[in-house]
């Protein structure tokens, strides 16, 4: 018996592969304009959650930072007029920002020691009164009784509280997490009086301050100071003993003017002969008129002239002219958006991601892609499994055989992956611009990584399409031609 | 060669005895194949031992579902039996590795389908030269030789037409030159004309016999077309996966009555 000598056998080159698998996507236009449009829509499913989710994310951090900074603002508008509670100081204090501490400091008088212990007591206190929200419901029942976590936390310091707490913990069997009792006892009986001493002596100093506010500015309100505020004014601020930095006065002055002019218009509108002559004018009843009704309303210029002439005849102030009006009310619509954005933010203090939700939806999005792309990929490798069994029968090598069906396969998983990444962010930046309006400009900076996230989309796909296909191609591969031909 | 064929062996199997001086190019020992298991099994092929001359053209003849077409496939190292042996050439094809019949299918052996089996999306030209280019010869003596073969059969015209674009008889003569395409020394036709109307039909077997009686080529044909007996040299009938006869023409008594107008 003879022996065969199998030599010079080809090897599939990548040029002929390339021209193999166009001509056979030519030949059926078709089924190659299907498969791909299948695979351009499971990455365009995928392109459109990942850049979706980073636009938002990327929108809404940039809300959020401005919404604070407004909050801060007008924190200093009522601060600078309102004392705080007692309980908002021991929120200043457990919350440790800087700038409060040394508010603090300033307002109390009391040494950095004393401030430390009392910081150090706010934190615990804090701490235990968020552990015992977060005891089970029969726990509760035993260790609150009918107080609330804060009212009974509040009065640890009372003769005997301390004692009854520690029993009622000890019945109950209750967990305080990392909290230990002894260490409390010590914080309650040493700490929580200077604690107390440090908040009063705050309280009052900053009723002080308060009042040596008031006469520095010859009893006008601090909003109104505010909106045109003498050079000095941050001096006087902090003389008083408030913590405000100079770089804050200029934005803190647009502020208070955009308040106070609202504030004028709303009034304005009260008025009865105003409210009548808009309703009339404006042909509305006279029941929908009010400040948010006519923001809703006057956007151009001609309406804002429009109102700017109403207002001035009830006696608004000269500047409250037609651009004014538009202007304020801009800031005020740009506001809600805001709002209106970070409404639904989950948890804010993961900042390198995406919620969890999000991530579910990512990995589902990611199953129907890859699922997509399979079944696209199988039907088009079983309809052809004659052509194989031919190829094989000419002497086609399985190797060869299984280069051409990846070939074909990345070659539209390549097109239609670009073709589904752009769709997905064509996709995704029309969701932004319907949910977000003109917050969207805000997400430019991330375009990169929203630009970067669709190119993976495209990857992801194309992957997929060349290992989708492998299964089915090898197994064809390895038939003998006779089984591939009884397939059909 | 073993005297697998004992004329003095079972009643009813009238056979040619092994004429020692021709040579011998394919062999089958004992060849079964069996589909399915057990109560469903299908016994194809039950014990078949032939031999094929170099250099002849051969039928193979026998009803439907008598065995014919795997042992065709047999023959062609198309599928593997079940027990038994097929030898090429004296190569035991059962033993050779995925790469080696590769090689075999591609440089020793061409096929012709009843169903002409031509990739939809290559011209006839690219078709021809696929089998080339498998056996690494390089672009343009592929174009040259695959033309060649084209004008042998009769279609150098239309060597950048697509099967879709050809009729039957068109496709089955490019089959035909696929075929051709590395020389080889077999060609194994499985119903060449099957699907073709007698006029095709006939140009079809002359190109066979063409190829046979100038190159040298040993054809083997299964067929159930009488019109091959006029132009083979030994007809095989296989009848309930056993051959049953082997005759040579020169012994055959033909009584074919011809209808008046026929081609």
């Amino acid at each position: 018996m003879k022996r065969l000598e199998a030599k010079n056998q080809v090897r599939l080159g990548p040029a002929r592969a390339l021209q193999l698998a166009i001509s056979g996507m030519k030949y059926r236009p078709l089924r190659s304009g299907v498969t791909i449009t299948v695979f351009s829509l499971a990455v365009a499913f995928l392109a459109h959650m990942t850049s979706y989710s980073l636009l938002r994310q990327s929108i809404q951090s940039a809300a959020w930072a401005e919404l604070e900074a407004d909050r801060e603002l007008g924190e200093y508008l009522t601060r600078f007029a309102r004392v705080d509670s007692p309980a908002a100081v021991r929120e200043h204090l457990a919350r440790g920002e800087a700038i409060r501490l040394e508010e603090v400091g300033r307002l109390s008088q009391a040494s950095p020691a004393e401030i430390a212990i009392a910081q150090n007591a706010a934190m615990t206190l804090h701490r235990l009164a968020q552990a015992l929200d977060r005891l089970p419901a029969s726990e509760r029942a035993i260790v609150l009784a009918d107080q609330t976590a804060s009212e009974l936390v509040e009065g640890l310091d009372q003769p005997g509280a301390f004692e009854s707490f520690a029993d009622r913990i000890a019945r109950s069997r209750a967990r305080l997490g990392d909290l230990r009792m002894d260490d409390l006892n010590r914080i309650v009986v040493e700490s929580l009086p200077v604690m107390k001493s440090v908040v009063d002596h705050t309280v009052a100093g900053h009723a002080r301050a308060a009042d040596d506010l008031r006469r520095r500015f010859g009893g006008i309100p601090i909003s109104e100071v505010a909106a045109n505020p003498p050079p000095d004014f941050g001096a006087a601020v902090r003389a008083a003993g408030f913590a405000f930095p100079d770089s804050d006065l200029s934005r803190l002055a647009v502020f208070a003017r955009e308040r106070r002019d609202l504030d004028r218009v709303a009034k304005l509108l009260l008025t009865p002969q105003t409210r009548s002559r808009v309703a009339r004018e404006a042909r509305i009843p006279v029941g929908e008129v009010s400040l948010q009704s006519m923001m809703d309303r006057v956007k151009s210029r001609g309406r804002a002239e429009w109102l700017a002439a109403i207002l001035r005849d009830a006696g608004a102030p000269p500047h409250l002219d037609a651009e004014r009006v538009r202007t304020i009310f801009a800031a005020w619509r740009h506001r809600a958006r805001l709002t209106k954005a970070v409404a639904d933010m989950g948890d804010r203090t993961n900042d390198s991601g995406l919620t969890t939700r999000t991530g579910l939806l990512l990995v589902l999005s990611f199953l129907v892609c890859a699922v997509g792309v399979a079944n696209a990929m199988l039907m088009s490798v079983t309809e052809r499994f004659t052509e194989i069994a031919t190829m094989k029968c000419l002497g086609g090598l399985d190797g060869f055989i299984m280069g051409l069906f990846l070939f074909e396969a990345i070659l539209q998983g390549a097109f239609g992956g670009l073709a589904g990444g752009a769709l997905g962010l064509l996709l995704a930046v029309l969701r932004g611009l319907v949910e977000f309006g003109p917050l969207l400009a805000n997400a430019a900076g991330s375009m990169g990584m929203v630009v970067l996230s669709v190119l993976a989309s495209a990857v992801v796909g194309i992957v997929l399409a060349g290992l989708a296909a492998v299964g089915p191609a090898w197994v064809a591969a390895r038939l003998s031609p006779m089984e591939a031909m009884r397939v059909e | 060669m073993s005297g697998a064929d004992d004329k003095s062996s079972a009643a009813g199997r009238a056979r040619t005895p092994l004429d020692a001086d021709r040579a011998v190019i394919i062999r089958t020992v004992g060849l079964e194949k069996v589909y399915g298991e057990g109560e469903a099994a299908t016994h194809a092929l039950r014990g078949v031992d032939a031999f094929v001359y170099r250099g002849e053209l051969i039928a193979v003849m026998g009803p439907s579902g008598s065995g014919k077409s795997t042992f065709f496939n047999m023959v062609g190292a198309l599928d593997s039996p079940s027990r038994g042996r097929i030898l090429i050439d004296e190569v035991d094809v059962a033993q050779l590795s995925a790469g080696e019949l590769a090689f075999l299918r591609c440089r020793k052996i061409g096929y012709i389908f009843q169903s002409y089996n031509l990739i939809r999306y290559m011209t006839a030209l690219e078709n021809v030269t696929t089998p080339m280019v498998f056996a690494g010869v390089p672009p343009e003596e592929a174009r040259r030789r695959g033309m060649e073969l084209l004008e042998l059969v009769g279609l150098g015209e239309r060597w950048s037409h697509r099967p879709i674009e050809m009729s039957g008889g068109q496709q089955q003569r490019v089959a035909i030159a696929r075929s051709m395409s590395n020389s080889p020394n077999i060609l194994l036709a499985d119903e060449p004309t099957a699907n073709l109307d007698l006029g095709t039909g006939q140009d079809v077997l002359n190109i066979l016999q063409r190829i046979n009686r100038e190159r040298g080529v040993t054809v083997v044909c299964s067929t159930h077309d009488h019109r091959l007996l006029d132009i083979c040299d030994r007809i095989m009938w296989i009848r309930d996966g056993r051959v049953a006869r082997v005759e040579n023409r020169t012994d055959l008594r033909i009584t074919v009555g011809r209808i008046k107008g026929e081609a």
